[in-house]
């Protein structure tokens, strides 16, 4: 405790010398502990410290910064390797390394050497993500407030991720303690079609998971998924479902199984719902092995800061009655809500409450929430959030535009010929943005060509871009066009 | 265990200091000129968030009334030459960008305008801030005075 006591004088001496503090503090049930964590930004290096309650203290300090563009943590951190459906998360206490460069396309003719017989238009250059570790893993407390490890043994692996146009292929490769991960997944996604899958073995248990969803017409849409669960106890779920959205109608319609605990449990549930303004009514049937059916009416009202909910669930000739609401403005926002979650332990469908508020003074942010696990656990979360400016400047962060004597000038536009803004074009070092007309420049010194490439991900226009069209080089004098298309 | 949460809260409240957002500097500049000769200027862009944030660029004459400052397209005889018209700013960074504007009547007034999308709201919709550097072109010794006591917006000492 007298540890404790001094740390707000050495975050004072802290915050006196340097720019930007991050304080974080909280306690939860969701991770099993409370603590809280001060971070330091500076230009080329992230510092983090934290002090945590988990069944004893723990204590934990991290340095992040880059190096030959990796972005490299030295010491503790949590690392959450998810893909596919699956997921695996790490505490570890060493260091460990990702890079990752985007999916680019262009139509620009490939060299006659190295492109397919008779194709020479628009291709893509791969997009690839990499993370490696090594270190000690063991017990982990990562949570929004604080991160620290209790080392138990030794562990490292790797994760790749290659991304080709719509596909993506996935491979974890981790040994740690003895008990190895070995997964592959690869996932397809499409206008209208989205799968993904992976399989392999999860700390030495072999699991299977897959998703689909078809949107065959626009407002419909079938899925279909199975998962494996580990913690607190193996479980697998499956289900199969539709919705269809038509107007001010909807209907929907599923199927889910259960396996866990020796015991299979199957449940259906059908329903459909209008909306007529600022009210929506919902009715649902849901019917699971071994219980009496609910069926669920639920009339919504959404006005322009709150949400209010009532429903009726009648099962067994008898009504129960509940209510629910929300109110979210910039400053504060707080709700309870009730819905019906298909749970894996065995008892189907049940209705789960959720309650969950958030508030701003200044620079802090407080949160806490209630949440409801696949297994039917409640679980709360609370937490809160602020930062510290001294108001000294950074040295060496200040940058002047490069200027030159020449003009690269292009334009970024969609099919139908209406300006993107928010493009990101990339001409040789620098990255531009369309403004709202579409255009965009960049000053050159010399009137040599340079290369171009389209970021898609680093657009700043609202939604999913594609490249139709782009040149791979520019040159001051000679415009660029660039066409590109929502996904 | 009750002590600790109590002692964190306090530590938050402790350092609960105002930050500020994106900030460009300085807002005005003013330049004793002769129309069509060109004068140089520059305007500083801080981003002193903690995340990267794109910026973009634009200008616009500048008419100013009784209602306040009024934009539109360049003027035919205004040229605005921006050494730099969008890029990234990396956290608390720092950017300078020069230009070189000419008027060919007088007095005349441009506004050049940073634009920055901070991030999006639930149902996506883009928050972008707007901040204006003004230049203001005549030729006297107090170019923005003279145009604000033209519009009625200031009163002659």
């Amino acid at each position: 405790m007298t540890r404790l006591i001094s740390l707000p004088v050495l975050l004072l001496f802290i915050s006196s010398a340097h720019g930007q503090l991050r304080l974080d503090g909280g306690t939860s049930t969701m991770f099993g502990g409370s603590g809280f964590e001060t971070t330091m930004y500076l230009p080329n290096t992230t510092l983090s410290g934290s002090i945590g309650y988990h069944g004893g203290f723990v204590f934990g300090a991290s340095d992040t910064f880059l190096m030959h563009g990796f972005k490299t943590t030295v010491g503790d951190e949590t690392l959450g390797f998810s893909f596919d459906g699956v997921g695996l998360g790490l505490a570890l206490k060493g260091v460990a390394a990702s890079r990752r460069r985007e999916l680019e396309c262009n139509d620009a003719p490939r060299p006659a050497m190295s492109r397919y017989p008779g194709y020479t238009g628009w291709h893509c250059k791969a997009g690839w993500e990499m993370t490696a570790f090594v270190g000690a893993t063991g017990v982990g407390f990562f949570t929004p407030f604080a991160t620290a490890t209790k080392t138990q043994h030794v562990g490292t692996g790797i994760l790749f991720q290659y991304s080709l146009k719509h596909l993506t292929l996935s491979s974890l490769d981790v040994i740690e303690g003895g008990k190895y991960s070995l997964a592959q997944g690869a996932s397809y996604s499409a206008q209208r079609l989205h799968l993904s899958g992976s399989g392999g073995l999860l700390n030495n248990q072999k699991y299977f998971s897959g998703s689909a969803v078809f949107q065959p017409i626009h407002g419909w849409s079938l899925y279909a998924n199975h998962q494996s669960f580990f913690i607190p106890y193996a479980a697998q779920s499956n289900g199969v479902g539709t919705n269809l959205v038509v107007g001010r109608f909807t209907w929907m319609g599923g199927l889910n199984e259960s396996t866990s605990l020796g015991r299979k449990i199957v449940g259906e549930n059908i329903g459909g719902g209008v909306r007529v303004g600022f009210v929506r009514e919902q009715s649902s049937w849901y019917k699971s092995t071994g219980q009496t059916p609910l069926l669920v009416h639920s009339i919504t009202e959404t006005l322009r800061h709150w949400t209010l909910t009532q429903a009726v669930t009648q099962a067994a000739g008898r009504n129960s009655y509940s209510f629910g609401g929300g109110y979210s403005s910039n400053r504060i926002s707080a709700s309870v809500s009730h819905s019906i979650q298909f749970l894996l332990n065995g008892r189907g469908y049940q209705q789960v409450t959720g309650v969950q508020i958030s508030f701003r003074i200044h620079d802090t942010v407080i949160n806490a929430q209630t949440v409801a696990d696949p297994f039917g656990k409640i679980q709360y979360s609370a937490y809160a959030e602020s930062y510290v400016q001294t108001g000294l400047q950074v040295a060496q962060h200040e940058t002047h535009s490069g200027g030159g004597k020449f003009l690269i000038q292009g334009k970024c536009f969609l099919p139908d010929g209406s300006p993107v803004e928010g493009c990101a074009i990339r001409i040789g070092k620098e990255i531009v943005y369309s403004n709202r007309t579409g255009m965009f420049d960049v000053r050159a010194r010399n009137i040599k060509a340079v290369e171009i490439t389209v970021p898609v991900g680093d657009f700043t226009a609202p939604g999913t871009f594609e490249v139709i069209s782009a040149p791979a080089t520019a040159t001051p004098g000679k415009p660029i066009v660039i066409t590109v298309a929502r996904r | 265990m009750r002590r600790l949460i109590l002692f964190v809260v306090l530590d938050l409240f402790l350092f609960a200091l105002a930050a500020s957002a994106q900030t460009i500097a300085p807002p005005t500049a003013e330049f004793n000129t002769k129309p069509g000769k060109t004068s140089r200027g520059s305007f500083q862009t801080q981003n002193n968030s903690l995340q990267a944030v794109a910026f973009t660029i634009e200008s616009y004459s500048v008419t100013v009334d009784a209602r306040g400052p009024q934009y539109h397209p360049l003027d035919p005889g205004v040229k605005v030459e921006l050494s730099s018209t969008s890029g990234r700013l990396g956290p608390k960074q720092i950017f300078t960008t020069d230009y070189r504007i000419s008027c060919d009547s007088l007095p005349c007034a441009v506004a050049i305008k940073t634009g920055m999308v901070t991030g999006h709201t639930k149902d996506g919709m883009q928050v972008r801030i707007i901040l204006s550097h003004f230049a203001y072109l005549a030729q006297s010794k107090h170019p923005r005075q003279d145009i604000l006591m033209a519009a009625g917006l200031m009163q002659k000492r």
